[in-house]
């Protein structure tokens, strides 16, 4: 089953004052896989947000189509049945008080898990007496995450959960995010344009830029997939011209190429072939966008299927 | 590639099988509003229900006495001048500023739509809420439409029992100052037309928050169309009555009660008080012999108004002048309020249809 798959999305929004019209995504085919934690990575302005809202129904799109957890249309009684969302700078109600939180978004679901609520909540040593807006911004994140949650969804899309953390909160909200998964198993995919903690949360990760995507695969298959070869510099531009990497870096008489070699592939020799992090991964499809080897069409009908 | 099982739902127990209840999510995030609306009117309720109590007792006194009612045009005898003069006491201040207290409540709707009606939609925009709501089970559209549909139906029960009580006060406040139900501020204060005014005002305001998305200029767009629908209300209203084919009838009366009082210098401010009880006169004037019209302020009757009432009738018998009043009977008074009332919750009804169109198809 995929948790989100889309085909063609494109999106474009009206600028209003002025008729000049930009596209916020276009053309955008992915199958994300259910069952993982899902990063979505680029930018501000790569157009992360327009694909979460995409994918929750609060954006209709321009041309394309989305759909989650096994085809349901985006935005659809029963996709919002099955997906809870956080969206960016988790908007909550602030006069309300932290039980009536609960209560409001018990009464707005079909579905609703009370105890766990107030017990994640008690861990976390958020009162529920207390008026939301009240709550630090770390709480808040974490309420809104414990309202997702109790809704008993098999999928979370959170949109830059981290932007208004600070590291520790990050830390916590992140450990609490992983334990929730690892318990119920359910799919989640959040964005984020902090790339340096990716590798610890994600085991999947779509990368876009400038409203396209780059990259869209598994963490594991990627890092594999990509080396960094150094080598004389005399030789880069020939192994530039074959291999295409995604960056080609000259130092005096040394050369650095990250490419992405398959398993037929072989390291010339002279050259020597090193591991890449996820971050320096990311940071590199992101500085070239004009450069990206996009996953093929291969990839994703694995991915698909 | 490897994905981890989902687990099926029955396993994870603990949850509740419910059912979505929007009505707590309303009470629970507009029952500050609403007990606003509550005060406010309570306010008003209380001091119309006080003045009109005593006026009552005071009427029934005056009943008790075998004396004739104030402002039925009939004359006051030395027995009953002082329980007359209880009535007017028992009315004031209230009576003696009928208009600025019609004004008053007239506004009443206007605030709902600014505070009520206008930050239900702009306020989840503008805190980014609407994203939060909009993606639980509850469809956005069911969700407008039980917010629109629960505070209306609220609003409206608030509106009918402030506009029943008003009614009720200008009704026994009618002898005071020879007022009337009809006068276009006045037409608005009954449990039927200021229910109207309530629900329509409420989805202006909802649908001018859907529109803009702010509530600050919600609010004053609201503010806005309440102040022409208010004006345009009380300016044509006597027009539209016109319009509509008007009685006429011949009365003895009329000559009595054109001076009456100070407002008999204008035409209808004088008519008005020579329509049947109950009525609302619309034009008056007198035909000579022949049936050529002599009009109300015509040079030739200023004798006629220099006289005592009584020696009027003769006057004009002598003259061969016939006194004429068009008006609207009082039969007619709640058919043109069901047709105000009636026009007023059509137009709220297709305004909050438009807002949950809007909500359903607009992005968050």
């Amino acid at each position: 089953m995929t948790a989100v798959e889309a085909a063609g999305l494109s999106k474009r929004y009206r600028r209003t004052g002025r008729s000049r019209s930009a596209w916020a995504l276009r053309d955008c085919t992915l199958a994300v896989p259910a069952g993982r934690v899902v990063a979505l990575a680029g930018p501000n302005g790569a157009g992360k947000t327009t694909l979460l809202n995409l994918a929750v129904g609060l954006t209709t799109p321009t041309e394309g189509s989305v759909t989650v957890l096994g085809g349901r249309p985006a935005g659809s009684a029963q996709a919002r049945a099955g997906v809870a969302f956080v969206a960016q700078d988790a908007p909550l109600y602030p006069n309300l008080s932290v039980a009536d939180s609960l209560h409001l978004t018990r009464n707005l679901n079909l579905r609703w898990d009370q105890e766990r609520a107030v017990r994640r909540l008690a861990d976390l040593g958020i009162p529920l007496g207390r008026k939301v807006g009240k709550l630090s911004g770390g709480q808040q994140a974490q309420l809104a995450l414990t309202l997702a949650i109790a809704r008993l969804p098999e999928l979370i899309i959170l949109d830059e959960p981290l932007a208004r953390l600070d590291p520790l909160a990050r830390h916590d909200f992140m450990a609490s995010l992983m334990a929730t998964v690892a318990e119920d198993g359910l799919s989640v995919l959040f964005s984020s344009h902090v790339v340096a903690e990716l590798e610890r949360v994600a085991d999947y990760l779509i990368v876009l830029s400038r409203g396209q995507l780059q990259v869209a695969g598994d963490v594991d298959e990627l890092i594999a997939g990509h080396h960094v070869l150094s080598g004389p510099a005399s030789e880069a531009d020939f192994y530039a011209g074959r291999l295409a990497p995604v960056y080609v870096r000259r130092a005096a008489n040394q050369a650095h190429l990250l490419v992405r070699m398959n398993g037929a592939a072989t390291v010339p020799a002279g050259w020597k072939a090193s591991p890449v992090s996820l971050e320096e991964l990311v940071l590199a499809y992101l500085r070239d966008p004009g450069a990206a080897a996009l996953p093929g069409p291969a990839a994703l009908n694995r991915v698909g299927s | 590639m490897t994905s981890l099982p989902v687990p099926a739902l029955a396993g994870r127990g603990r949850s509740r099988p419910g059912r979505p209840r929007m009505t707590w999510v309303t009470w629970r995030q507009h029952r500050m509003a609403l007990t606003g609306a509550v005060i406010l009117l309570g306010g008003f309720a209380v001091l119309l229900g006080v003045s009109g109590l005593r006026m009552q007792s005071a009427l029934g006194a005056l009943t008790r006495a075998g004396c004739a009612r104030p402002g039925s045009g009939l004359g006051v005898g030395t027995r009953c001048g002082a329980l007359w003069g209880s009535y007017y006491h028992a009315g004031f201040p209230l009576t003696g500023n009928i208009q600025w207290l019609a004004v008053a409540l007239a506004i009443v709707p206007v605030l709902v739509g600014m505070f009520l009606g206008a930050p239900l939609l702009a306020r989840e925009f503008e805190a980014g809420t609407a994203r939060f709501a909009w993606t639980q089970a509850v469809s956005r559209a069911r969700w407008a439409a039980a917010k629109l549909g629960l505070l209306g139906l609220a609003l409206a029960a608030l509106g009918a029992a402030s506009g029943a009580l008003a009614g009720w006060w200008l009704l026994l406040a009618d002898g005071t100052v020879g007022s009337s139900r009809w006068q276009p501020q006045q037409f608005g204060l009954t449990a039927v037309t200021f229910t109207g005014w309530m629900v329509v005002m409420f989805a202006v305001g909802g649908l001018a928050g859907g529109l803009l998305r702010r509530t600050v200029p919600a609010m004053a767009a609201t503010a806005a169309a309440g102040a022409i629908a208010l004006w345009f209300t009380v300016e044509k209203f006597t027009g539209l009555l016109t319009s509509v084919s008007p009685l006429h009838a011949r009365t003895s009366l009329v000559p009595a009660t054109f001076t009456a009082g100070p407002g008999s210098n204008t035409l209808i401010g004088g008519a008005a008080a020579a329509a049947p009880r109950g009525g609302w006169a619309l034009d008056a004037w007198f035909t000579a012999p022949g049936g050529r019209i002599v009009p109300v302020d015509s040079g030739a009757l200023s004798p006629l108004w220099n006289l005592k009432p009584s020696a009027q009738p003769g006057w004009l018998a002598s003259h061969h002048l016939t006194p004429w009043v068009s008006y609207q009977s009082a039969g007619r008074f709640w058919a043109f309020q069901g047709i105000e009332g009636g026009a007023a919750v059509l137009l709220a009804l297709l305004l909050a249809a438009a807002t949950v169109w809007l909500v359903r198809r607009r992005a968050a």
